[in-house]
């Protein structure tokens, strides 16, 4: 039987297994507040873009392993990923912060030395496996850009969510993090920053430090 | 003698001059507004909303003082509406507020005038630690409350939900603010035509749906169904979001606040939503959702009883001011 893991913002997870293995399903739903025309606008071509994305990155980066695609569901059958979420574990005095930080860095280096822009770079959608390694989950808000601009917006989301929701350990993480992003990006990443803080002013009634 | 202190708060950011009149136990005795009108078609002019402000200061105070039935000398607390918001207009609450404290030697309160949305919103609810959805012409931001400060999980990119309602309201010919007169088009239509839906991460787009729909009013398209869809596509933007804000922060509440949060459709999805996840939706009441004295009373009061004066020679006014620079010593 199914055996729900998580109710997500814009789909539910639930454990499944795929010849034989153990798997997990994760199916966009029907949000009744909407209009049918845009929520089926978004299930599906979210749910197409997650797939196509992590294909077509995964020879790059650890992301999970697709099992099968039903579109007709908006559902993806794939790897079961263990381990704690970035979330949590920032959330706890004893991990290893820096550390973390400066390989989240390497990973969003790579995706943007590809193009790839992940759209939805919160630590829930990071999940530290059992052997260190950072497996990035959620592309449905992905797209290819080689602008620095989207790149940059990449970032501020990066940026805003540990502000708001790892105050405490922000500045750790997110000089880290810049490291780990210069040491693959190299030059590149100088205007990318710039463009961070270019973004972070245009918000309202903002006033960057 | 008296176990509760009384409080005089000034709004003053934009089109509301208001003054009002709320107690340390959270009761408001009067809550008087007077709006500035912007010329059909135009929006917001500083200096004519300044003046207009600068008429009616006197009067809207003096009728806060009479209907709460109090002397000016009951009250011990001047509040000021200090930030974000359009300078000129800003300092006509500002300078009202000062001749108060002068006068009557009582403590000078700067507020910032979002945080006041919201914590008038928690009063008037009763909600305690919620996801709140700051909506109005100045804010669109998705906030929760996290180590001493209301932190913004998520905003717009460009424009707030305000400002696009209103000028896609005065492209079309009627005036500002034309949130009702939107929302009463959409009422008569269920033909939806497709609009740019920017959901970025946790924040929102809404540039690409006032240029899209700016064309689609050029094109003659029936203004019904063009509000329609502004308004199915904004607000579903707006709840998914709001979702994205719950499921991250493990929260059970939400709260819509701000003159938006008027709108019916977008309580609408916010509570279907909400539902559907088990949470609970608390939205401000109508008569409190747009700016008003009250926001400024209420959070005076708190930002006074947890130590923050200012004095007459040392007040300010900031037009940016953004609300998770404040900090909020009153919550734990």
């Amino acid at each position: 039987m199914a055996k729900i893991i998580n109710i997500g913002a814009e789909a539910i997870v639930s454990s499944t297994e795929w010849f034989g293995k153990s798997a997990i399903s994760k199916r966009r739903d029907i949000k009744k507040y909407r209009h049918q025309e845009i929520d089926e606008f978004i299930r599906s071509s979210r749910t197409l873009k997650e797939a196509n994305m992590i294909n077509k990155i995964r020879e790059k980066l650890d992301v999970p392993i697709i099992y099968f695609v039903d579109l007709k569901k908006s559902e993806i059958i794939m790897e079961n990923v263990d381990g704690m979420k970035v979330r949590d574990v920032l959330m706890k005095n004893d991990s290893n912060k820096s550390d973390i930080g400066k390989k989240i860095g390497e990973i969003v280096a790579v995706l943007h030395k590809n193009n790839t822009i992940h759209g939805d770079l919160t630590t829930s959608n990071m999940i530290i496996r059992d052997n260190g390694s950072i497996c990035l989950i959620d592309f449905g808000l992905s797209t290819t850009s080689r602008k620095s601009e989207d790149k940059g917006v990449d970032i501020r989301l990066f940026k805003g969510i540990l502000q708001s929701a790892h105050h405490d350990v922000f500045n750790e993480v997110f000089n880290n993090f810049k490291k780990g992003y210069e040491s693959v990006m190299k030059l590149s990443s100088e205007e990318i920053f710039s463009i961070v803080k270019k973004i972070e002013m245009r918000g309202r009634y903002a006033r960057v430090d | 003698m008296k176990n509760s202190q009384i409080c005089i708060g000034l709004e003053s950011t934009a089109h509301t001059f208001g003054a009002s009149i709320v107690d340390t136990n959270g009761n408001i005795f009067s809550d008087v507004k007077d709006i500035y009108k912007a010329p059909k078609g135009s929006g917001i002019h500083p200096r004519e909303a300044s003046r207009h402000h600068s008429n009616i200061a006197n009067e809207v105070i003096q009728k806060a003082i009479e209907q709460a039935k109090i002397k000016y000398t009951e009250l011990d607390i001047i509040s000021y509406s200090a930030g974000p918001g359009i300078g000129p207009c800003l300092r006509v609450g500002a300078t009202a507020a000062r001749a108060l404290s002068l006068k009557l030697n009582k403590p000078l309160v700067p507020v910032n005038h979002a945080i006041g949305h919201i914590e008038l919103g928690c009063l008037l609810t009763r909600a305690t630690d919620p996801v709140n959805l700051l909506v109005s012409g100045g804010h669109t931001m998705i906030l929760g409350f996290n180590s001493g400060k209301w932190r913004v999980f998520g905003e717009t990119l460009d424009l707030t939900i305000g400002q696009l309602i209103d000028q896609i309201g005065r492209y079309a010919g009627y005036s500002s603010p034309a949130g009702a007169i939107i929302e009463k088009l959409a009422s008569e239509s269920e033909n939806f035509l497709r609009l740019p839906y920017s959901v970025k991460g946790n924040d929102v787009s809404f540039s690409g749906i006032l240029t899209s729909v700016k064309k689609m009013i050029d094109k003659g398209e029936k203004i019904e169904d063009v509000c329609f869809s502004l308004q199915e596509t904004s607000y579903a933007m707006l709840a998914e979001v709001t979702e994205r804000a719950l499921s991250f922060l493990e929260k059970k509440e939400v709260i819509i606040t701000g003159g938006v949060a008027a709108s019916t459709r977008l309580k609408e999805m916010l509570e279907v939503m909400c539902k559907e996840r088990g949470s609970k939706l608390s939205v401000i009441p109508r008569n409190y959702a747009g700016d008003c004295g009250a926001q400024i009373a209420w959070a005076g009061i708190l930002a006074y009883n947890s130590g923050t004066k200012v004095s007459v020679e040392e007040s300010w006014v900031k037009q940016s001011w953004r609300l998770d620079r404040v900090d909020v010593k009153w919550r734990k």
